[in-house]
């Protein structure tokens, strides 16, 4: 539950243009992203439960699930672990199903983290990563620390730490990360 | 039935067993996309007396599914048995003839483009991994698996894996792999090939 407010609180602070109440916390709050985040950290919540006590949550997070789908177009596996400071930008067609995940991890619309056709295996990525819209990452993949997947690429080998990835297949396309999205993500590292 | 095929080919590729499986199988969105589908091309045939409410149903249907959860499967062509969508979202697919266990991730588009005379005709055994766009004149042979994000604008030949914007080949043989192939029973038309063996009677036809 913790690791919720780190979500929305790196939202709020990184991605809300002007600073002002009602844009900090309801529109922020009302977001489709921010739903469907909220949404996966008491589902993921409830699968951390002593089997007893977790049965009543469980059928609600069942009963809601198609709900949330159906409103956001997000899918995320509930039993998966996703590290603090995860912000899904937009909506629409987001499937995330992932081995591990590390912190700050931005997501835009349209993304796709899962198994592929040829291996069943899921990939696993790190810390302050960042996904561009249309990116699909795909098969036993490992992504690196600090990484920017660029838009519509799409992953089928490792990506080494600090580096930006890009095109069909994704080509390396430069190691000195100079950009935004990554600076952004730094202060909840410290 | 084509829609048994279809669950059974469903719970295989998505690794579910037993009846939780069929269960979450049978409610799954993805599902009812292909069983509104099935229901189309079934009601086709009908006399006219009997097909108008039969229609309304599938307009009705289909108007949902599409609004709903993103996926407009067209009645255009014939789709095989075995047909499995993965995952919803932003599918789109309307093409001459697709063969038998056609996999299908979200955000794929089969369609045509501008002036091109027909649609795709895509074999058996294929799968279109998340985000790929097949358009155009395309013949997509037996065996072949379309990685992510690709844009298919040219012709596929077989047991190939394929990639890139436009696609280039990958590899000839790892497909095979991964779906055994099954044999073909003789009574069904090929779906592979040019148009001119297939006439417009034999394409309506079937099913």
């Amino acid at each position: 539950m913790k690791l919720m407010f780190t979500d929305i609180r790196r939202k709020q602070q990184n991605y809300v243009l002007v600073q002002r109440f009602f844009n900090q916390v309801v529109k922020v709050l009302l977001q489709h992203g921010t739903i469907a985040v909220m949404f996966y950290r008491f589902g993921h919540c409830c699968t951390l439960m002593p089997v007893p006590v977790r049965l009543p949550f469980e059928l609600v997070h069942a009963l809601m699930a198609p709900l949330v789908k159906l409103l956001t177009g997000i899918y995320i596996n509930p039993r998966q672990t996703i590290g603090g400071g995860f912000v899904i930008h937009n909506f629409s067609n987001v499937h995330i199903d992932c081995a591990h995940i590390g912190k700050n991890l931005t997501i835009n619309q349209g993304v796709y983290i899962g198994k592929g056709a040829l291996s069943k295996d899921k990939p696993s990525i790190g810390n302050n990563v960042y996904v561009g819209a249309g990116a699909k990452i795909i098969g036993k993949v490992r992504i690196g620390d600090n990484a920017i997947v660029a838009a519509n690429s799409c992953i089928i080998k490792d990506v080494p730490d600090c580096c930006l990835v890009s095109g069909v297949p994704g080509v390396l396309i430069s190691r000195t990360i100079t950009s935004d999205y990554v600076q952004r993500g730094k202060p909840h590292n410290k | 039935m084509n829609l048994t095929a279809d669950i059974k080919q469903s719970m295989r590729i998505q690794e579910k067993s037993g009846a939780c499986g069929l269960i979450s199988t049978l409610f799954s969105s993805v599902f009812w996309a292909v069983a509104v589908y099935r229901y189309g091309r079934m009601i086709q045939r009908l006399p006219a007396p009997l097909a108008i409410p039969a229609k309304i149903a599938y307009w009705t249907m289909f108007y949902l599914i599409q609004s709903l959860f993103g996926i407009s499967i067209q009645l255009w062509g014939k789709i095989g048995e075995g047909f499995v969508i993965v995952r919803g979202g932003c599918i789109f697919i309307v093409a001459e003839s697709i063969g038998r266990q056609f996999t299908v991730f979200p955000g794929v588009t089969v369609g045509n483009v501008r002036g091109s005379k027909r649609l795709p005709i895509i074999g058996d055994n294929v799968t279109l991994e998340p985000g790929v766009k097949v358009l155009g004149e395309v013949n997509i042979g037996n065996n072949v698996i379309v990685r992510a994000n690709s844009l298919v604008l040219s012709d596929v030949p077989d047991n190939s894996v394929v990639i890139g914007n436009p696609v280039k080949i990958t590899s000839t043989s790892s497909s095979v792999a991964y779906k055994p192939p099954i044999p073909k029973p003789a009574h069904l038309a090929p779906y592979c090939g040019p148009l001119n063996d297939l006439s417009e009677t034999d394409l309506c036809k079937e099913n």
